[in-house]
């Protein structure tokens, strides 16, 4: 039981690291407020689900991943374009209403288009189990967390190395020392828009291979997301990864254990106290406080 | 006054007139839907429109409020307005600490939504599971004809319930408005930072109108619990709700004192028009109308409705405050006399041994400053050398890793910004943060209000400062030179007894400085205790009678100005070499 619970953990944690990921380029690094991203996510899941199963069972999973992917890409395109992208120079308020606005006319569309149930990936994509001791982890879950991690790691090197990725940071230290350099702010936002609204569409689609989603579901992940990015601290890199685990972990130790009338809430109450405690993050613990304030 | 009576003249005809003509079949209806609506949009706009932060918890406090009153009348058989009581006392401590939270952690903007909207969430997955397991099916209350527990037998009743409920929360609001606590909440909505620095304490104006608003949803739950006899958890922490309430606020205006009325009445023709549409039974479709229509209003009516009707009836939307530009008979220069100066009272400012470190970096490193009544002193060094930050930890925006901050006999080390702005410590910003919701003369009253004046002195300080024709302009028509002297200005408004100045002479003309100069010798000379961070090196020698010398977070030298500029050390830090 338990370690099916630790299991269940980190697979989910590895997803959540890569939600948290885009969440925190948008947010924490671009400083855009994007109400909408959980329907990114939610998007991204429900047409993955639907494609034809494949014949080949790793064609099948890297074909539903590239679809979440570029489905989550492609509205968080348009989304930055037609709206976000007009509001910047207006603060953070009209943003953040506006989104909300996307996501309730997102969310509308996917209960046409795919129903208000939740759906999952029907084909047993990656059939078979994976034996850890006395433990069988489903090849699907495996697969899901495998790829959650080396995702969110080349993001990593992504962010430190590419000059895009340079260009993000030194927006997000100094905008307009950024522009004066000479670097177009607009098209940097719609390239982290769609980087963001991407790993959102990819989260989903690694969440949909074994955990039912349905069209109401966006805000619950924009909210997971945000606790994540919260918990490991807005500026850093490393430390939101962590805490996807964390939150993931403590997620599943509550539904195992905790008794209902606290189920549901157990998780905020722990990232409550953590906040209190490392108001900056679990990135405090080896960066100092200041530089992520 | 006046206006509070008219206002309230008003919708007495109003809620008596709209009955008769409308008929029972409105009151029965659409005309309670609205009234009831008004009454959300309106409370829910104090938090989201007037202090500038999105919570979305009112969906959860009005379900706590009707839960509750259900739970005392149907459990425990008493008043069901003992359980709303409780909801209350409930919404005072949830948030008290939210506000608590989003201040010191400064939460503000997608977080404090998302803080809410948990909040929210956590208190709906509680009274359900409190539901599943005590009050299966939900709880069903009798049907009765009892006034005292607002139990009518039809639903006419509720429109009065609900027109009173309204009545006192517009009210409410345009006393608010009209009052100078509006200006308080805009000013911190606009810069919290600036607006702390000017004495406004950002937990009880975040606390008030959250607590307030959310008593309102509390009240609304309750009515609408005795109107529906039963209280059920997806009918009471309906995030539909939520949705319509925030749709009415944009689309009336959130910053108008007519703007949830208006937007309910406009979200309840849409219903109806979704109805004839017949698109209620498309699963998602309503939601997404109240989606697009968000989605337009912030993008092509952004102060809603109300601003709209405002800018039609009036004829004139832009403002024509900047028309006059020649100087005027508001302008005194120079004119000593005509205004005050002078401090609060005279008193040291000193500070000990401040040290900030961020992280790796020690930005100050042991200073210690003192200030003194009629004096200036300079603070200089070049980029980095911790002049900003040094300003930052005595005004309190940043918190020192150690050291002390003394004003007189009274230590401010433990003090926060407003409180250290009260005790007469004031500032202006390196860059200027002006209100820029307000109009010029509006932000130099926020300064007046922090040292006890009144809209009379923050005039009669424009004017002295030659910026008397600005007083109508909004901050957004201002020249870079303009919002400095702007800036100095609201300072001076505070009669501060410590002034600190950023680089204050930084962009401004050869008139301005020369204007701003006779200004900080008025001051000092009136008994102020002037500190003074500052690059322009001829300015410094003009003014200074005290000179420190700041390079890499350390008090390199101090003394006499031309003393020290003189000095060999000094010129080695400012130009790296010894010749």
């Amino acid at each position: 039981m338990f370690e099916q619970t630790l299991i269940a953990a980190v697979t989910t944690g590895a997803i959540y690291a890569v939600l948290a990921a885009g969440f925190s380029l948008a947010m924490g690094t671009m400083s855009v407020v994007d109400f909408a991203y959980g329907t990114y996510v939610v998007l991204g899941a429900l047409v993955a689900a639907t494609l034809p199963t494949m014949d080949s069972a790793v064609v099948d999973v890297v074909a539903r991943l590239a679809v979440g992917l570029a489905t989550g890409g492609l509205a968080a395109a348009v989304v930055y374009a037609v709206v976000l992208l007009r509001l910047t120079d207006r603060g953070h308020l009209p943003q953040l209403i506006a989104t909300l606005g996307i996501a309730l006319v997102v969310q509308g569309g996917m209960v046409q288009a795919f129903g208000a149930n939740a759906v999952s990936t029907k084909s047993e994509a990656l059939p078979g189990a994976f034996r850890l001791g006395d433990v069988a982890v489903p090849n699907s879950r495996v697969a899901a967390a495998v790829i959650g991690v080396a995702i969110v790691i080349a993001l990593g090197f992504y962010l430190s190395r590419s000059r895009t990725g340079k260009a993000w940071r030194a927006v997000a230290a100094n905008p307009r020392g950024a522009v004066l350099s000479g670097m177009s702010l607009p098209r940097l936002r719609l390239l982290a828009g769609i980087a963001s609204g991407a790993l959102a569409g990819l989260a989903g689609a690694l969440l949909v291979q074994y955990l039912p989603i349905s069209a109401f579901q966006g805000l619950e992940y924009l909210i997971i997301a945000f606790f994540v990015v919260a918990l490991g601290g807005m500026r850093s890199t490393v430390g939101p990864v962590l805490a996807a685990f964390l939150f993931a972990l403590v997620e599943a130790l509550a539904n195992a254990y905790a008794p209902d009338l606290v189920k549901g809430s157990a998780v905020y109450i722990v990232v409550a106290l953590s906040v209190v405690l490392l108001p900056t993050g679990l990135a405090t613990l080896w960066m100092g406080k200041e530089r992520l304030a | 006054m006046k206006r509070l009576g008219l206002v309230a003249g008003a919708m007495l005809a109003l809620a008596v007139v709209l009955p008769l003509v409308v008929g029972r079949a409105g009151t029965e209806g659409y005309l309670t839907d609205w009234v009831r609506l008004a009454v959300l949009a309106t409370s829910f706009i104090w938090i989201a429109g007037l202090a500038g932060r999105l919570a979305l918890s009112h969906h959860a406090f009005l379900g706590l409020g009707g839960y509750l009153a259900a739970i005392a009348a149907f459990e425990f058989g008493i008043h069901p307005l003992v359980g709303v009581a409780a909801a209350i006392g409930a919404v005072l401590v949830i948030t008290w600490l939210i506000s608590a939270a989003s201040v010191r952690f400064r939460i503000r903007d997608l977080s404090f939504s998302l803080l809410t909207i948990a909040l929210a969430d956590i208190l709906r997955h509680t009274f359900i599971q409190v539901e599943n397991k005590w009050f299966v099916g939900g709880i069903a209350l009798p049907l009765q004809d009892d006034p005292t527990r607002l139990l009518f037998m039809d639903r006419t009743g509720y429109f009065y319930v609900y027109a009173v409920l309204l009545a006192g929360c517009v009210l409410a609001h345009v006393w608010f408005a009209d009052s100078p606590h509006g200006r308080k909440l805009a000013a911190i909505r606009d810069d919290d930072t600036a607006a702390e620095s000017f004495g406004q304490r950002l937990l009880r104006w975040t606390f008030l109108p959250y607590a307030a608003a959310s008593i309102v949803a509390v009240l609304v739950g309750f009515v609408t619990v005795q109107e529906q006899l039963s209280a059920r958890t997806d009918a009471l922490f309906d995030i539909n709700l939520l949705i319509q309430v925030i749709t009415a606020g944009m689309l009336g205006g959130m910053r108008s004192r007519l703007g949830g009325v208006l937007g309910a009445g406009a979200v309840v023709i849409v219903d109806q028009l979704v109805i004839a549409a017949s698109l209620d039974d498309v699963a998602g479709a309503s939601l997404a109308v109240y989606g697009a229509l968000v989605v337009l209003a912030v993008m092509f009516l952004p102060g809603g409705l109300a601003e709209a009707g405002k800018g039609l009836l009036s004829r004139s939307p832009i403002r024509l405050g900047r028309m006059r530009t020649e100087p005027d008979a508001r302008d005194r220069v120079g004119d000593a006399g005509s205004i005050e100066l002078s401090p609060r009272d005279r008193r040291d400012l000193t500070a000990t041994d401040v040290r900030v470190v961020f992280g790796g970096v020690t930005a100050v490193d042991g200073v210690s400053v003192v200030a003194r009544p009629g004096r200036i002193h300079a603070i200089i060094g070049p980029n980095g050398a911790g002049k900003t930050t040094l300003f930052n930890s005595i005004t309190g925006v940043v918190a020192a890793t150690s050291g002390r901050v003394v004003i007189g006999d009274h230590d401010l080390t433990a003090d926060g910004p407003a409180e250290r702005a009260r005790q007469g410590v004031v500032r202006t910003f390196q860059i200027p943060r002006l209100f820029e919701s307000l109009t010029v003369a509006e932000n130099v009253e926020i300064g007046a209000a922090a040292g006890g004046g009144g809209p009379d002195d923050a005039r009669s300080v424009l004017g002295a400062l030659g910026i008397g024709r600005l007083e109508m302009a909004t901050v957004g028509e201002l020249t870079s030179g303009e919002r400095r002297m702007v800036e100095l200005a609201r300072a001076l408004a505070a009669r501060p007894s410590v002034l600190l100045v950023d680089e204050v002479f930084a962009g401004l003309s050869p008139q301005e400085a020369q204007l701003v100069t006779e200004t900080l010798r008025r001051v000092k000379d009136a008994g102020v205790a002037v500190l003074l961070v500052e690059h322009v090196l001829s300015a410094v020698r003009a003014l200074a009678d005290h000179l420190y010398v700041l390079d890499q977070g350390r008090l390199l030298q101090e003394g006499d100005p031309h003393e020290v500029l003189g000095s060999r050390e000094v010129r080695m830090a400012y130009l790296g070499q010894s010749t």
